[in-house]
């Protein structure tokens, strides 16, 4: 027996219909998962957390490569002034260490606690395996970090905070990141300023074009202690307008660094 | 089976060698693939996990991306013609 198989004459509007029926639907669905985006965030980085820490090995690895094949007289030049150096920072080191010692008895006059708590994390994936200006952690909920704990470089220097966490991993957002602002006073006058982050380890201010600011100023956090947050870096006056740019970096690259320090925000 | 693969492959290389190579491999993806619904799931896995910013487009910048995309092979789904559907 033949049977014939007759074919069904969809309008051309109603197969357009049914297509944005299918973007509906795929769109609530999505709605509905960003909804539970926190435990969707712990379940995804606690999956992916051995891809990105290969990746942050292969990226670490990937920049040495050339330098296996450069000349070897140029390794023993590069030896012999990193041999000079080394000496200038050990005695740079003394000054550092009686300046240290200064600084402890210092805090202790002043009855402020030099023991807290930092919580030393390495990092396991940087730009350009993620986003510009975030960082990868390896520690989580389960080392006590939690959202909005201060990312310290040094025991002075303030780079960001955190904004996500799942158990074994963090993420940082830098204060240099896109959009970002933080307010900070400038070391040597006192004076306000609020940085705008422009990503790429830049930030930058408008201030009236009489404003008081030189490059290499130092900008810090209100209270005590109080943090270093940047560094002048360069300033750009506009006289038609009246006002100038203030662009900042952080005294440190922080795209070089390997180790960062968490401050709880819980213990202050 | 590829389907399943180049899911796979997509999820593995981006979050090894970084975020920017979804947007090459998605589009890679939809012209190899007959409508791939799959790069809206891992459009969402990587929103989740890599931060680009606070408002709305910039948290799901990925699943947008992704819906760009499908919606685009859905509309064109009779007009492209898939030289290996996979």
């Amino acid at each position: 027996m033949i049977y014939l198989q007759k074919h069904t004459n969809r309008s051309w509007t109603s197969k357009i219909w049914s297509k944005i029926g299918y973007v509906i639907i795929i769109i609530a669905t999505i709605f509905v998962l960003s909804n539970s985006s926190q435990a969707l965030h712990r379940v995804v980085t606690n999956m992916l957390a051995p891809l990105f820490e290969v990746g942050g090995f292969f990226y670490d690895n990937f920049f040495y490569l050339p330098k296996f094949f450069t000349d070897k007289n140029a390794l023993i030049e590069q030896n012999n002034k990193l041999s000079a150096e080394i000496e200038k920072l050990q005695s740079g080191l003394i000054d550092v260490k009686l300046i240290k010692f200064e600084n402890d008895e210092l805090k202790s006059a002043l009855r402020i606690n030099k023991n807290s708590n930092f919580i030393v994390a390495s990092v396991v994936s940087r730009a350009p395996q993620i986003t510009m200006d975030t960082v990868f952690l390896d520690k989580g909920d389960n080392e006590n970090i939690k959202v909005n704990d201060l990312v310290l470089l040094s025991e002075r220097l303030l780079v960001g905070k955190i904004i996500n966490t799942s158990s074994h991993q963090s993420t940082v957002l830098l204060n240099s990141f896109a959009g970002t602002k933080s307010f900070g006073l400038i070391e040597r006058t006192g004076e306000m300023v609020e940085l705008l982050g422009q990503g790429g380890g830049a930030m930058r201010t408008t201030v009236p074009i009489d404003f008081d600011i030189l490059i290499g100023d130092e900008v810090i956090t209100e209270g005590v202690p109080a943090y270093l947050i940047a560094v002048v870096s360069s300033t750009v006056e506009d006289k038609v307008s009246g006002f100038k740019e203030v662009f900042f970096s952080y005294p440190i690259k922080v795209s070089k660094v390997r180790m960062l320090f968490i401050k709880s925000m819980f213990n202050q | 089976m590829y389907r399943a693969l180049c899911f796979i492959g997509i999820l593995t290389f981006t979050a090894v060698f970084g975020w920017w190579l979804f947007i090459p491999l998605s589009i890679i993806y939809v012209f190899l693939v007959k409508l791939p619904y799959e790069i809206i799931i891992l459009g969402l896995v990587f929103d989740s996990t890599y931060y680009f910013g606070g408002n709305f487009v910039s948290m799901y910048r990925m699943t947008i991306l992704s819906l760009l995309l499908i919606g685009l092979a859905l509309f064109l789904n009779e007009r492209i013609r898939w030289n290996k559907v996979i």
